[in-house]
């Protein structure tokens, strides 16, 4: 893939990942954390399906944009031999994290 | 790397790009801790709440603070980055004259990075409010 396309790649997940963390924290913020962040309201919340999709897409776009990120870092630092290495590494964790948010969201 | 923070002679762009990185790396540490914290909702109301403690103490609330104005800044900032690339935030080509200027210190960019600024205060108040209300 060209360097050009990763780097509108990692722009476009930025921007969705703005757009649904908005949506994410606008749906926490009514009525103060605490409330919203009670056992109750968290479960019933990952029942509704539109929700649930919408955060299990933001996990997907975060850890998209943030590998992206740590391979342009990777890159930058020098350490551009190593760079398949690692983010074979990284992206082993995040497959991991993202299954975790998926089992979160199904459980 | 060590260059990324080296702190004399430092400019404007150098700084920011730094602290985009190390909020990036931040909060990508953040959200795999979240991700584990939130599963745990799966065990039921009594490990939950147990865990719902660190959320609610003090210091719990600070470090939600700092994430919420590490994920502020690197918005704008990741927004900065994108008009500049667009060429939104350049000034137009123009022979050189003394004493020079580059577009870090042009209208435009300064302009976006005071609304920046002043943006980010606001929305950092405002997390706050929430986080501690």
């Amino acid at each position: 893939m060209r360097e050009s396309t990763i780097r509108m790649l990692t722009y476009g997940t930025g921007i969705l990942v703005l757009a649904l963390v908005t949506v994410h924290l606008l749906i926490l913020s009514p009525g103060g954390l605490s409330r919203n962040v009670s056992y109750g309201v968290v479960v019933r919340e990952l029942e509704n399906v539109g929700y649930s999709t919408a955060l299990v897409l933001l996990l997907f776009f975060t850890l998209v944009h943030s590998g992206l990120g740590l391979r342009r870092a990777l890159i930058d630092s020098g350490n551009g031999g190593r760079v398949k290495a690692i983010m074979g590494v990284i992206v082993v964790i995040f497959t991991i994290v993202l299954a975790l948010g998926i089992l979160t969201v199904i459980g | 790397m060590r260059e990324w923070f080296r702190i004399l002679g430092w400019n404007k762009e150098r700084t920011l790009m730094a602290l985009h990185r190390i909020t990036g790396w931040g909060l990508t540490l953040f959200i795999v801790g979240h991700i584990v914290f939130v599963h745990e909702v799966r065990y039921g109301s009594y490990v939950w709440n147990s865990l719902l403690a660190i959320d609610e103490s003090v210091l719990g609330k600070v470090l939600l603070v700092v994430i919420m104005m590490a994920l502020i800044f690197h918005a704008l900032n990741g927004i900065r980055i994108m008009l500049i690339e667009s060429g939104h935030l350049l000034t137009k080509p123009k022979e050189q004259e003394y004493p020079y200027t580059t577009w870090l210190t042009g209208k435009r960019h300064q302009i976006y990075v005071m609304i920046m600024g002043v943006l980010g205060i606001v929305l950092t108040i405002v997390a706050g409010v929430v986080i501690f209300s």
